[in-house]
């Protein structure tokens, strides 16, 4: 019974898929002029925000509430530990937000078992997460500025912020990196441990990199910085985008 | 056209499929495997959802990863586990997915009270979906993987967990389809394709073991399948000597059918049977 067949002969292709093929190669090839709004809108719009945040408002809602209560137990902690340096809980806290908000609607996509499905659409899976992400990530940023602005005033908001800007965008980089090739809530949570841990660390033990960073370096560094992880964050999006929604496109 | 060229995938130093060449045109496609034999992963390489070690898949003769998105507008697909959110209706369901699909606004309505009415489920489409019986969940997801009216459709076995009777109303949904697009279902259940699939491709040991219409597979086994009757007491020594393909107990004795390579041995007073495409699946997967 042991009768293997040698697989089919790969057929050559008719003419008319060969005209197929080198029309389609062509069309690839050529430069096209393209509406930049156009593009804008293909890759950082979509489906839309309310296809995007398809039935997270409650997920969203729950991440805002969770958000409130780190904020407000770093807080406490901070004062207990008599915390040197407040802008580790800044940075600490800023991505918190974002990252609370991806694992929890990573965790409800993987429960309600749609990634598989939804990995292979038009608007793949991954594009979707990274929309998501990014969307997110400029929320989080309006509201961690509005905060430090009532906690600190408005006079201390410019470097707290550019600190706190730059660790988000950052992480959002690498957080969608991360969702890119191994998506699943653990590596969001697993990032938002090990960032968590690093910032308490570093506030105990890394007195030489608190110097550098919060004394030595001046503001318009860390201003700088939020333009370059902005950049990276809009270029990296554009990458997905490109792969997952407008690869075929011209673009 | 969806072609495989001498596809492998492996996983470290485990290999799931290899060298798998395959020509697929219009019709309906029978993948049949037992569990763990590649099936799942040769689906997920033709869906875009893994990538393969070595060989190439083509559609029309163009690489489908070149494809992108132009590719995903042709492929329609329901996973092994179909994840639905339990409290939309199917309506709002697979409009969301429409809009994933980035089908025409306009044509989303119509298309979905379309294929509803295909799947029998028109009657509850303003019905929350966590009221619905595994059959029904089934359909509606055949009507989301034909949402775009793919060219090539790909069912993962769709038909496990269902009752006969809703297997079969999935049999006849799915028999119509593959008229006029490349129709690929997968399982290990041979009832599901042995009436209604124009080819049968069969996995064995990560190679492509055969690939044919189920009358030339079933002729593989012409001469080979008998069936006899044997007193109760003897069928375990039986058992031993042949491979019992099924044993039925009737009064007094047992109806066996089994499978014998060579024409020497055939026990006296046997029957020679036709072979079905399930004596096929119990013969080469032994």
């Amino acid at each position: 019974m042991e009768q293997y067949k040698n697989g089919s002969a790969i057929v050559y292709p008719s003419d008319e898929q060969v005209n197929q093929q080198i029309n389609f190669i062509l069309d690839k090839s050529r430069i096209k002029r393209r509406n930049t709004l156009e593009v804008i809108r293909a890759i950082f719009i979509g489906p839309g925000l309310s296809v995007v945040f398809y039935r997270f408002k409650l997920i969203l809602l729950g991440s805002f509430l969770i958000y409130l209560f780190l904020a407000f137990f770093c807080q406490l902690l901070a004062s207990y530990i008599e915390l040197e340096h407040t802008e580790y809980m800044v940075m600490l806290l800023f991505p918190m937000l974002h990252l609370v908000f991806q694992s929890l609607s990573l965790w409800s996509e993987e429960q309600e078992e749609m990634v598989e499905l939804k990995q292979t659409l038009y608007y793949s899976f991954s594009y979707l997460v990274g929309l998501r992400m990014f969307y997110i990530s400029i929320f989080s940023a309006l509201i961690n500025l509005f905060a430090i602005s009532q906690l600190t005033g408005w006079q201390n908001v410019g470097k707290l912020c550019a600190i706190g800007f730059s660790s988000m965008f950052l992480f959002t980089v690498i957080a969608l990196v991360l969702c890119e090739h191994a998506y699943g809530y653990r590596s969001v949570l697993g990032l938002s441990f090990f960032w968590a841990m690093l910032c308490v660390l570093l506030s105990r033990y890394g007195s030489g990199i608190s110097y550098v960073l919060f004394e030595l370096l001046p503001v318009s560094v860390h201003i700088a910085m939020v333009f370059v992880s902005f950049g990276l964050l809009l270029y990296y999006m554009g990458k997905v985008g490109k792969k997952y929604a407008y690869a075929c496109e011209g673009y | 056209m969806l072609t495989l060229a001498k596809v492998t995938k492996k996983y470290g130093n485990h290999t799931a499929v290899e060298d798998i060449s395959i020509n697929m045109e219009n019709g309906l496609y029978g993948m049949l495997a037992p569990n763990g034999a590649g099936k799942t992963t040769l689906i997920k390489m033709i869906t875009t959802l893994l990538l393969p070690t070595s060989g190439e898949i083509l559609y029309n003769g163009m690489n489908i990863w070149e494809m992108g998105t132009a590719y995903r507008d042709l492929v329609g697909y329901l996973p092994q586990q179909f994840g639905y959110y339990k409290n939309n209706t199917p309506t709002q369901y697979l409009n969301y997915l429409a809009c994933l699909k980035k089908m025409p606004k306009k044509q989303v309505a119509g298309r979905i009270a379309e294929l509803l009415e295909l799947v029998g489920l028109s009657d509850v489409a303003h019905k929350k979906m966590k009221k619905f019986s595994g059959g029904m969940l089934q359909r509606v997801g055949i009507a989301q993987a034909m949402l775009n009216d793919p060219k090539i459709l790909i069912l993962d076995e769709p038909t496990a967990g269902l009752d006969p009777k809703e297997r079969v109303r999935f049999r006849n949904i799915i028999s119509a389809l593959g008229k006029d697009r490349i129709v690929i279902l997968s399982t290990h259940i041979v009832s599901d394709i042995e009436s209604i699939a124009n080819q049968v491709i069969m996995i064995k040991n990560q190679h492509l073991y055969q690939m044919d219409t189920v009358d030339a597979i079933c002729n593989m086994l012409e001469g080979s399948i008998y069936e006899l009757e044997i007193p109760n007491e003897e069928f375990e020594s039986f058992e031993q000597e042949y491979q019992v393909l099924s044993a039925r107990q009737e009064s007094g004795h047992m109806l066996v059918r089994f499978y014998v390579e060579e024409e020497e041995g055939i026990p006296k007073n046997s029957v020679l049977c036709n072979a079905n495409l399930e004596d096929v699946f119990l013969v080469v997967y032994q």
